[in-house]
């Protein structure tokens, strides 16, 4: 998917060099790094919403022609003037796919992300914090994404729903099957969710290692205190250090 | 819980407790010092002035009070526009910044006679001097949050492929509501006071007169204890023209955010 991608911002400073990697479709795979390292940068780029310098970026014309790539941020970002529903409904508003079924669609997908009808009139400003990222997720699946790129979205929340917010991803991921990419800075969430883990390097950002993930799903809670689990938690953690030091 | 009655006592009562006090001292020494009432009338000669005026004060604050209502909604119209049209590039705001600023430097009394001779005496020219002054507060503020738009927004709006127009409507303009409100907010109590000095320069002719005229003329004729009277009468105006923006602004604010 990515090979030789390079990114040079205008003052000069790289923020890529040399990154190659391929995700196959409806694959989960998560990029670890140390802060700073530019994976939030390379997800911008799959994206589309930066262009490489150097490199050449595939991604599925699936994704970019018909508007299937959705973007998760690390806040929830969504817009205090609207209710849960309107937000969840923007992405069709401005895609021109508003119809008279937007409204099942919507409802669908706010079930999907485990959001009840009676939060779907709220002002986002009524929901706690796990609640506006759901709504969150809501707002980037309810195109039916075939690429959904996530910017450590959990980041922000604490480590109980940040856990319950894991497990319901995984379900949604089994459901949907999107081409997920997942940045995050927390290697165990990392381990839990992907079928692989890419290990990235700062200064400039490299892919420095992978690891593949070889759990069944689905992902049960109780796989966090499988011995093999933190083993391999401890291997990624272990690279993670060495490429940061 | 306090309830909204105690709250309302406590926000309103030591302001209203100070005036009374200097009220008190004032009255105590102008009767005391024999002060000469063309100098500086004593509150109760304010009153009495105000009091036996009264109709004339009503229908000189109507009109005053109509050209400041035209005046301020006319900036919130253009100013909101202007502000849409230099949050496009910043090319166009570079150009044109410098001119807004001169709206906001520009004595107003230079350019009264100017109007004058361009627009003639009447209540038009009023409500314009009352525009040009309060025009500039909604512009800054509008522009400041046109651009304060998010950029991960920015970028979810990209993303779905959204035209500029689209961003303008649905992201934009919405997420700028609570700076235009406090904007509107400076530029209501400017625009009486464009309305006040606007009947200083142009008047209404033989059609009527307003807060202005009834100041000027007062000042003319050293009707001391009238001036004040219009100029409390001018305060008020401008402490409802104000109240009624900012009352009208927080239920807007709650209605857009929900809240509760």
């Amino acid at each position: 998917m990515a090979s030789g991608l390079e990114l040079t911002f205008d003052g000069g400073h790289q923020a890529l060099a040399d990154v190659n990697f391929r995700i196959d479709a409806g694959e989960f795979v998560s990029i670890v790094g140390p802060s700073g390292c530019g994976k939030s940068t390379l997800l911008r780029l799959v994206a589309g919403l930066l262009t490489p310098t150097a490199g050449t970026l595939d991604v599925a014309t699936t994704a970019r022609d018909d508007h299937r790539t959705a973007f998760v941020f690390q806040d929830p970002r969504l817009l205090p003037w609207r209710s849960v529903t309107a937000n969840v409904r923007l992405p069709l508003e401005l895609l021109g796919r508003n119809g008279p079924d937007a409204a099942a669609t919507i409802a669908s997908t706010l079930d999907l992300v485990g959001l009840a009808g009676d939060d779907a009139a709220k002002s986002p400003r009524m929901l706690s914090g796990g609640m506006r990222m759901r709504v969150s997720l809501a707002r980037a699946l309810v195109t039916d994404p075939t690429l959904f790129l996530l910017d450590e979205p959990f980041g922000a929340l604490d480590d109980i729903i940040r856990q319950r917010l894991n497990e319901d991803l995984v379900t949604i991921w089994q459901r949907r099957r999107p081409t997920t990419l997942f940045v995050t800075h927390n290697v165990s969430e990392a381990v839990f969710l992907s079928q692989r883990v890419l290990v990235m390097t700062p200064g400039p950002g490299r892919i420095a290692a992978e690891f593949t993930v070889p759990f069944d799903l689905p992902r049960p809670p109780e796989l966090r205190a499988d011995a093999r689990f933190a083993q391999l938690t401890g291997e990624v953690s272990a690279m993670l250090r060495e490429v940061s030091a | 819980m306090t309830s909204p009655l105690r709250t309302l006592a406590q926000v309103a009562l030591p302001p209203l407790l100070l005036l009374a006090i200097v009220l008190g001292i004032w009255q105590g020494l102008t009767v005391a010092l024999e002060i000469e009432p063309y100098l500086l009338p004593g509150p109760l000669d304010v009153l009495q002035a105000g009091w036996s005026d009264a109709g004339l004060f009503l229908q000189a604050g109507l009109r005053t009070g109509t050209a400041a209502v035209g005046g301020f909604l006319a900036s919130l119209v253009v100013g909101c526009l202007t502000a849409c049209l230099f949050a496009q590039s910043v090319w166009i705001r570079r150009s044109c910044y410098p001119y807004a600023i001169f709206l906001q430097t520009v004595p107003i009394v230079a350019i009264a006679p100017l109007i004058v001779v361009w627009c003639g005496y009447g209540m038009q020219s009023v409500i314009l001097v009352s525009f040009i002054v309060s025009l500039f507060p909604i512009i800054t503020s509008a522009t400041t949050g046109l651009l304060a738009a998010d950029p991960d927004l920015l970028d979810l709006f990209h993303l779905y492929d959204a035209g500029r127009m689209t961003v303008l409507r649905k992201l934009r303009l919405p997420g700028a509501v609570p700076y235009i409100i406090s904007g509107a907010r400076t530029s209501s109590g400017l625009a009486v006071i464009g309305a006040i000095v606007g009947e200083f320069f142009t008047g209404y002719g033989s059609s009527g007169y307003g807060l202005g005229y009834l100041i000027m003329q007062s000042s003319t004729l050293l009707k001391t204890d009238r001036l004040f009277a219009a100029v409390f009468v001018s305060t008020l105006l401008g402490l409802a023209v104000f109240g009624a923006v900012s009352a009208i602004g927080a239920g807007i604010l709650r209605r857009w955010y929900g809240s509760e």
